[in-house]
């Protein structure tokens, strides 16, 4: 099948039309339901003000955003000088693990030190 | 007729009024100009979210929610970007069928279109017949497309949009939009010359 072919079947595509009263209907829901215009302010308005523009434009599927959303607020807060923002207490050993390395380092050196005096 | 005929778009100079004048009407919370909105848009949106998802049921529920949308929180759409309310729909009702058409990935759903342009008494019912076999045919291939090629193929033929602005609703360059457009014909080949040659095979020994 060539080019000009797939293009006069793809013109020969049947439409469809909209059930007549979908609009009409479309209209009287819209009386029932109350608008939600409000100024967005405080921290979780401006969350989900974002989610609701940035899903506008692309799909967007939760756990994406979610997983943008707190490295966002990681990166801002890392700006402020709380670097530790998203790290629980039971991620802190970090700080531990790090003086033993330098202390047991430090005993293997001075352990290889003395037998090479000796 | 009471509350149904008060919203009812009537008056002519409503219906010539800029989709910018009416937005900021339903901003203010005017029924009736999102009425002429409604009234406007839902055609053919409808039979964009048909085509993208082949199932009238779903494209009514695609339409109402995107305009239900416009109505809820007409502060979703921002004149002010430069983009058409148009453009902006089209990527609210690409973006829900996308959606709809990842949730029920794996299950096929048979186009259940009602074919119209057919009414012609003067086609006789073979050649009808091969016609509606071959409207099936190619509404199987279309929809068995992944969902942005779909999209794309949608959009720069049946709904008139340009191919910049069918780069913007898919937010893609224009070389990608031409890059998708391409796979999906090159797809449609493929699949459609498969079903020609089955078809071939029917006729042959059926």
């Amino acid at each position: 099948m060539d080019d000009r072919e797939l293009d006069s079947l793809l013109a020969r595509r049947a439409t469809v039309k909209a059930p007549k009263m979908l609009a009409h209907n479309i209209a009287a829901r819209a009386v029932m339901m109350p608008q939600d215009i409000k100024e967005q302010r405080g921290f979780r308005d401006f969350f989900v003000g974002l989610k609701e523009t940035v899903s506008d434009y692309i799909y967007l599927p939760q756990p994406v955003f979610v997983v943008a959303a707190l490295v966002l607020f990681g990166f801002v807060a890392g700006m402020f000088g709380y670097e530790n923002v998203l790290v629980t207490d039971s991620m802190n050993g970090t700080e531990e693990v790090s003086t033993f390395l330098v202390i047991n380092d430090q005993y293997m050196a001075s352990q290889f030190l003395s037998e090479v005096e000796s | 007729m009471g509350a149904l005929g008060a919203y009812k778009p009537s008056m002519d100079k409503e219906l010539q009024e800029t989709d910018e004048s009416l937005m900021a009407r339903v901003c203010n919370g005017e029924h009736q100009a999102f009425a002429v909105l409604t009234e406007r848009y839902t055609d053919m949106f409808f039979a964009a979210a048909y085509r993208m998802c082949g199932e009238r049921g779903e494209a009514e529920d695609i339409v109402q929610d995107a305009l239900l949308k416009l109505w809820i929180k007409p502060q979703s759409y921002d004149s002010s970007r430069g983009v058409k309310l148009s453009t902006w729909l089209y990527r609210v009702v690409s973006n829900l069928a996308i959606d709809r058409m990842r949730k029920r990935k794996g299950e096929y759903v048979a186009a259940d279109g009602v074919i119209e342009g057919f009414e012609d008494d003067r086609i006789k019912a073979d050649k009808k017949l091969e016609m509606d076999q071959e409207q099936r045919l190619l509404e199987e291939a279309i929809q068995s497309l992944p969902e942005r090629q779909k999209v794309a193929l949608n959009l720069c033929f049946y709904e008139g949009v340009s191919n910049k602005e069918a780069a913007e609703i898919l937010e893609v360059g224009v070389k990608g939009l031409e890059s998708l457009l391409m796979r999906a014909k090159a797809a449609l080949r493929e699949k459609l010359a498969d079903y020609r040659e089955e078809l071939g095979r029917d006729k042959n020994y059926g």
